[in-house]
């Protein structure tokens, strides 16, 4: 893997829509430092605006006030140094797994021999030998994120963005793919920017949790998970933290129920 | 595509009433046209040999239409009837569907240009391309000209609608997913939007392809000297109802025939796509 640092610094970051009556602030006041292979994820009542965050990040709409900067560089629009794996595999149908996977080393020009190289190595990484020359259609949806994450990874970016991958997959799948991802993430050591809305899902992934509030969604505490891995979700001290970032969430969602009581 | 393939032979919940060695789809299309013709035959039959229910004259029988095919062929006219009208229908084709993709992708992702050309477009769209045919005559002549450009001019339209379909319809998220992966805007373009419009495209071009043979005969009943629809129309006046139907039959014929490649490349170019059944 290249020299990463992947170090994100966002400071202040607000981001308002235009809307009617009124524009609607989704992310206000935003702060937050993310360390280079450091495992962040995101954590809020849904409309919270944690997506918005990580679209911002990847460069697809930019941020209305504020500074965020890649390893001290400012965010500009997409690139290939913040890989993203969406909510919906979103791989395209009409290329096979090993097609999808060299996508991106095709378009930014590279040789075919290196792009074989990358492709067989991500396709060994995510457990995919045997499916190169299958299409997206069929595939399972634990298989379609494989080929997403090693989609993103095979670019070798600074970053990887992930906009809550597992939400759609059913509960076994989804607990294989949390310990496949953290396998990838330990080998591959990128800074890993998730986002979800399962307590569980952060508490067994992630470094540390950003909680965040209703809209407009700003910083409500960050909570440290320093566990060793592979984590236990029996362990007392992970019921003890759910509980504590339960009571958080609880809060923010009656809050966010409130607003919308406001505005119907 | 091949449901026999996937039905074993003595499936219980086949259909009944099976002649024995003959199973599957392809035996049962054929046999439905294979009594049809006997039908036809029996009938013709009957009425040469004095039953009259019809004029003979005008009902041949299915030997006899055989009969004017082979000796058509021999003649060499049935040969260059067909060259004719095939490649009347391939030029003017080819025209609409090099123009219909290009401008049709254009209008799909410049909203400038569909801004533009849309409403000219849906004007003209609606009025049977058939009102146009004595204007092309007029414009460009009798020769092949008219025909090709007359053509082009009835099949651009489906190919144009269905590819700035395709193209507008793109899914935003595969653009999201490129432009991170770091494609550029062209190659968005060529390798994102273009690839997800295949299958507007080829439906598009189907349909454009049906509207190719139907305007084709259209063109000649009125406006040749030579092409099935000439034949046909040069049938009529020598009373050669079996001529008549034959080149009628042999539209059909290529029709069909081009229409199954056309179905067949459809589904290799999609063979990523999930299909019902």
């Amino acid at each position: 893997m290249g020299p990463t640092s992947g170090d994100l610094r966002a400071t202040n970051l607000e981001k308002v829509f235009p809307a009617r009556p009124k524009p609607v602030a989704a992310v206000r006041d935003f702060t937050l430092e993310v360390r280079g292979g450091e495992f962040v994820c995101l954590l809020g009542p849904s409309g919270c605006g944690k997506s918005t965050f990580l679209n911002i990040v990847a460069g697809f709409m930019p941020a209305t006030v504020g500074r965020l900067l890649l390893d001290e560089r400012p965010i500009t629009g997409p690139g290939p140094d913040r890989g993203v794996v969406f909510q919906e595999h979103a791989l395209f149908p009409w290329l096979t797994v090993s097609d999808n996977i060299g996508f991106g080393l095709r378009m930014r020009g590279a040789a075919s021999r290196e792009r074989g190289v990358a492709v067989s190595r991500y396709i060994a990484l995510m457990g995919l030998a045997g499916f190169e020359q299958t299409f997206p259609k069929d595939l399972s949806g634990g298989m379609r994120q494989r080929v997403a994450i090693a989609r993103a990874l095979a670019n070798d970016p600074k970053i990887l963005l992930m906009d809550e991958p597992f939400a759609s997959l059913d509960a076994q799948t989804r607990r294989l793919m949390q310990d496949e991802l953290i396998r990838v993430w330990q080998q591959a050591r990128k800074t890993v920017l998730f986002v979800t809305h399962s307590i569980e899902e952060s508490l067994l992934l992630s470094d540390r949790i950003v909680v965040m509030t209703a809209r407009p969604g700003t910083i409500r505490e960050i909570v440290p998970v320093d566990w060793p891995r592979p984590r236990d979700d029996a362990s007392a001290e992970f019921a003890t933290a759910k509980r504590h970032i339960g009571a958080m969430l609880n809060e923010e969602i009656t809050r966010s129920f409130a607003q919308l009581g406001r505005n119907v | 595509m091949s449901d026999v393939a996937r039905q074993p032979p003595s499936a219980p919940w086949g259909p009944p009433g099976m002649i024995a060695g003959i199973s599957g789809a392809p035996a049962r299309r054929a046999l439905g046209l294979i009594i049809f013709v006997a039908l036809w035959e029996a009938f013709a039959d009957l009425n040469h040999a004095g039953l009259r229910f019809v004029n003979p004259n005008l009902l041949p029988a299915p030997h006899e239409i055989i009969a004017a095919g082979i000796e058509m062929s021999r003649s060499g006219v049935l040969w260059a009837d067909v060259s004719v009208s095939l490649l009347r229908a391939a030029e003017g084709f080819a025209l609409a569907a090099a123009l219909g993709v290009s401008l049709g992708m254009l209008s799909g992702y410049l909203s400038l240009f569909e801004d533009f050309a849309g409403p000219l477009i849906e004007v003209i769209r609606p009025i049977p391309p058939l009102a146009f045919l004595p204007m092309f005559i007029i414009w460009f002549g009798i020769g092949e000209p008219s025909k090709v450009l007359f053509i082009a001019f009835s099949c651009f339209f489906p190919i144009y609608l269905s590819t700035t379909q395709g193209v507008r319809f793109t899914d935003p998220v595969l653009i999201r997913a490129a432009r991170s992966l770091g494609a550029s805007r062209a190659q968005i373009f060529l390798h994102v939007v273009l690839r997800a419009a295949v299958p507007e495209i080829m439906t598009g071009l189907r349909l454009g392809f049906g509207m190719a043979f139907f305007v084709l005969v259209a063109a000649e009943l009125i406006a040749a000297d030579a092409g099935l629809g000439y034949r046909i129309q040069e049938a009529r006046n020598q009373f050669h109802v079996d001529v008549m139907f034959l080149d009628a039959f042999l539209i059909g014929v290529l029709g069909f025939g081009i229409g199954a490649g056309l179905r067949w490349l459809q589904g290799y170019l999609l063979r990523w796509k999930s299909q019902i059944n």
